[in-house]
């Protein structure tokens, strides 16, 4: 069967279809404001015209592309394109400053190919089984998720000064979160009567203001991106830097898996990878400064995703996230309803979109390797252009995401906050996750009280509860330590 | 205004928000005051605990690296009214839509910030705007925002 | 500068088109309430494929609008110019629920109503190795103890249905408010719940699939989508509850335009190849014109407030 789907990807109408759908995908994962879920939905009515498979793989190649192609702005403006490539920004960005834009570039895109191959690889071998660990999370579950994610907070900060920051910066995203309807009674909270806020401060501006706005505000006192033009020369062509293997690995691992959890997105991802990066890292003191692990690990992680995600759609018809679940939709519409069958008697098209995946990984890698040093002359133009165009796509991209006036000044707001909080020295990272996690924190802890009758003991009594509370020690206990001796040596 | 300052500021205003919310999970339903008013709260005394220990500890420590100047932007001019000028477009664009919006934005922010060439600032400005039209408006059909004048 | 202003007013207005010829002149605009790739979604967007056909030249775009139950995008609606270049969708039971909940800036009376397009009535489900095999016994389990049952948010039709349950038969649920079916389907799949109340084209590929088993369709007749399933009439409970997806305007659209697209949404709903393209996607269309719609909806508010008022959310 599988011959046979490769035979049908092997037709001019579907490689073209790939190539289509991956460039698209680039392009729209790079514009902040244009998301994949969008282009996919965009796509669902044309794919009646056409033959099923092709359709699929057009969405398919979307869905690749615009989880790479999140990364590009990311690196070189500090603009998350995609608010999975936020941590991408985190490593990459300074490394653009410091004239190496180019090669963050390209650590990118090797590690979005090779995460995103292997969650397909996955995709491919043993979705089934997968599937079924995905339903072992319930809610008690998915509150402990959210505690390893914030575990990360601690190992961000390296003395006990800091660390005090940081938990504060943590704490507020966490409340910051809390803006909206209370997932439980459906009671409205601290929304002053705006319908806007109503679901909460809505993500991708609030993270379009603390990245890229803040970042442009910054650079009016300055002439480019880069510290010392003088290091324009050198950024033609260097060699990729050794040692990137296991952080790459750990992301791609690390995405799948939370890719595989419905509802857990790729922001998620790239930021858990993005932390056990840091664990694992020999070059700790590096990190917020341009390490290129960093970008490997959360680039592969957040690629990893997508072959992650699609494992509980195509098996389950639960979608691992919001663009799965247009996906879903696109599948729905031809007919084709998720579960066993798709993989037996409608084997021919889901194996065939499957290996289209494949294709779409290796199509952004080539497009990805060849134009990095183009795009990254971007960080030559000069300021006083690239501001304002900047900061345009900023706003645009703040109004889209929910054609909403209010998002822009979320994302003003958010933008001098960043500004003020960063100077104080408090850790826009901190905020971030908690502002990230903060949702799945609270509707975990509330759905698992509610199961529970009101009982802590559900936290502790499931087998899968107490895999997950080890983890989150093994993480805990060294960068503790670590502070603990910092604070005995003065 | 000092570091030092802005930094003990900042964290009484964010006192005074994990007092303030604590006392808002007292107005919750009765259904919900052991879920998620038991999650505001434990948030609410964490985040108040916290920067009440931050706060002793910043007026303990008597480093002179806490006494620098805050300065916000190495060029508070340039800083400022970009600022003010991403304010007032985004204003702007429901009165007068978003192409005529831009086509204000663009140029008088590129003066701001110093360019002087006029050949090459009404190039970017056309073009990001074409582009806009091209790729926003026609290919994809997202809503721009429209004009409430005309 | 002043050459370039100039250009940007032409430019502007060449956009925009001033021509006004008879309608429609212009994009029709379709405020959809909900997020892109969502089953609402995807209907105004089959919407628009068959409505070409019967309006020539017409151009729709759409906008999303979601969040807060689509009270945002209903508000958007009621508050658009009436000119008949802004329509939308809209769903029950939240349309009249935030109504109800005195959280709406609109009542039914900013709409004009075009009429009806989907339902999806609701069903129970339980998941497949539950020791419930059927609705008595579920019922009579919960009789004796709280049984945990998610439901899409309070509020929602999930949750009236569940409301509706315990007032006929006693029966008490531990109800757990979910972000939505995508939720609902993971707590079901992965036996975390006793049960859940949801919609019928949310899970029907789950209980042919064997992974979920929906024991009682709570509407008044058995759906072409499950004929084998049994309706909770049948079953001696008579509770039903179903949701519906139609299309208003905003009031005080000129009375010929309003006539016109009263009669595209007619013309659409008889297309056949919009009806083909729908059962596939399984939205399961229910055509109701305008006046009747809008009578069942001001039944509903009814039937909402009587929920709301001894049990408020």
């Amino acid at each position: 069967m599988i011959f046979q789907a490769l035979q049908s990807l092997m037709t001019p109408t579907s490689l073209f279809a790939v190539f289509a759908g991956t460039v698209s995908g680039v392009f729209v994962g790079g514009m902040p404001g244009l998301t994949a879920t969008m282009a996919v939905a965009l796509l669902i009515p044309v794919t009646f015209t056409l033959e099923p498979l092709t359709g699929l793989i057009l969405m398919g190649g979307v869905y690749c592309g615009a989880m790479y192609g999140g990364s590009i702005p990311a690196i070189l403006l500090r603009t998350p394109g995609t608010p999975a490539a936020v941590a991408t920004a985190l490593e990459g960005y300074p490394m653009s400053q410091k004239g190496h834009g180019g090669l963050a570039l390209k650590v990118s895109v090797i590690s979005s190919f090779v995460g995103g191959t292997f969650s397909v690889l996955i995709l491919l071998l043993i979705a089934p089984i997968l599937a079924q660990f995905a339903l072992i999370f319930g809610p008690p579950e998915y509150f402990l998720l959210a505690i390893l994610g914030l575990v990360g907070i601690v190992s961000m900060a390296d003395d006990e000064n800091k660390l005090i920051k940081a938990l504060i910066s943590g704490l507020l995203g966490l409340i910051i979160a809390l803006i909206g309807t209370d997932p439980i009674s459906g009671m409205l909270r601290y929304t002053m009567n705006m319908t806007d806020l109503y679901d909460g401060v809505a993500f991708l501006p609030a993270l379009i203001g603390m990245f890229s706005i803040s970042q442009m505000l910054e650079l009016t006192g300055t002439k480019s991106i880069i510290f010392e033009p003088s290091t324009m020369k050198k950024i033609k062509r260097e060699p990729f830097p050794k040692g990137l293997k296991k952080f790459i690995a750990i992301g791609s691992a690390t995405g799948t898996i939370v890719g595989l959890l419905p509802g857990e997105g790729a922001t998620i991802a790239a930021f858990l990878s993005y932390n056990f990066a840091r664990q694992h890292s020999k070059n700790k003191k590096l990190f917020g400064k341009g390490n290129p692990e960093g970008v490997a690990a959360a680039e592969a992680g957040n690629n990893g995703c997508v072959g992650g995600s699609l494992i509980p759609t195509l098996t389950l018809g639960i979608p691992g996230n919001s663009v799965a679940a247009a996906l879903l939709g696109g599948l729905l519409v031809h007919g084709l309803i998720p579960g066993p069958e798709l993989f037996t008697k409608y084997g021919v098209m889901t194996y065939g979109f499957i290996l289209s995946l494949f294709l779409a990984n290796l199509i952004f890698l080539v497009i990805g390797l060849y134009m990095s040093p183009y795009f990254a002359r971007i960080a030559f133009t000069p300021t006083e252009l690239l501001i304002p165009v900047v900061c345009l796509f900023s706003i645009l991209g703040s109004y889209a995401m929910n054609n909403s006036l209010l998002d822009i000044f979320v994302a003003l707001l958010c933008g001098i906050g960043a500004v003020i909080l960063q100077k104080t020295g408090f850790s826009l990272g901190a905020l971030i996750l908690g502002l990230i996690l903060g949702p799945i924190a609270e509707t975990g802890f509330s759905q698992a009280m509610i199961m529970g009758n009101g009982n802590y003991a559900i936290f502790f009594d499931r087998p899968q509860g107490i895999i997950l509370w080890l983890i989150i020690l093994l993480l805990l206990i060294p960068p503790v330590i670590q502070i603990f001796r910092r604070h005995r040596q003065k | 205004m000092t570091k030092r300052l802005a930094e003990l500021l900042s964290l009484s205003m964010f006192l005074l928000i994990a007092i303030l919310l604590y006392k808002s999970t007292m107005n919750f339903p009765e259904v919900v005051q052991n879920s998620t008013a038991a999650y505001v709260r434990f948030l609410a005394i964490c985040f108040g605990g916290l920067c009440l220990l931050a706060i002793l500890l910043r007026l303990k420590s008597k480093s002179t690296e806490e006494n620098k100047k805050l300065d916000l932007a190495a060029a508070p001019v340039r800083f400022w009214s970009l600022l003010i000028l991403m304010f007032v477009y985004s204003l702007l664009l429901e009165p007068l839509g978003f192409y005529l919006a831009s086509a204000l934005f663009l140029p008088v922010t590129m003066v701001v910030l110093g360019a002087r060439k006029k050949i090459l600032i009404a190039l970017t400005a056309v073009g990001v705007l074409l582009f806009v039209y091209i790729v926003f408006a026609k290919l994809l059909g997202v809503p721009l925002p429209e004009s409430s004048l005309f | 500068m002043r050459k370039f202003l100039l250009l940007a007013t032409i430019l502007f207005f060449a956009f925009t088109g001033l021509a006004l010829a008879g309608y429609p002149a212009k994009t029709i605009k379709i405020i959809v309430p909900s997020k892109a790739g969502g089953s609402t979604d995807t209907s105004a967007r089959l919407f628009i494929n068959a409505a070409k056909r019967h309006m020539k030249g017409a151009n729709f775009v759409i906008k999303n609008v979601p969040g807060s139950g689509g009270q945002k995008g209903f508000e958007e609606i009621a508050n658009s110019k009436p000119d008949g270049y802004t329509i939308g969708m809209m769903f029950t039971p939240q349309i009249v629920a935030h109504i109800v909940s005195k959280r709406a800036r609109y009542t039914l009376d900013d709409f004009h109503v075009m009429g009806n397009m989907g339902k999806d009535p609701l069903i129970i489900a339980v998941p497949k190795n539950s020791p419930f095999k059927n609705l008595k016994e579920f019922i009579d389990a919960a009789r004796t103890k709280k049984l945990t049952v998610a439901v899409n948010g309070i509020g929602s039709d999930d949750f009236v249905a569940a409301k509706k349950f315990e007032n006929l038969t006693g029966a008490k649920f531990n109800l757990l408010p979910t972000k939505g079916s995508t939720e609902q389907k993971a707590l079901i799949l992965g036996g975390h719940v006793d049960g859940s109340f949801m919609n019928i084209t949310q899970l029907h590929a789950q209980h042919k699939a064997g992974t979920a088993h929906i024991i009682a369709l709570l509407d008044s007749k058995r759906s072409y989508i499950l004929p084998d399933l049994p309706t909770a009439e049948e079953l001696g409970y008579p509770v039903d509850m179903t949701a519906t997806r139609g299309f208003v305007t905003p009031k005080g659209v000129p009375e010929d335009t309003a006539k016109k697209l009263d009669k595209l949404l007619e013309d659409v709903m008889n297309d056949p190849e919009f009806i083909a393209a729908c059962k596939k996607d399984v939205i399961i269309l229910k055509h109701m014109k305008g006046k009747e719609y809008h009578d069942y909806l001001v039944g509903l508010q009814a039937e909402i407030q009587k929920f709301f008022d001894s049990t408020p959310w």
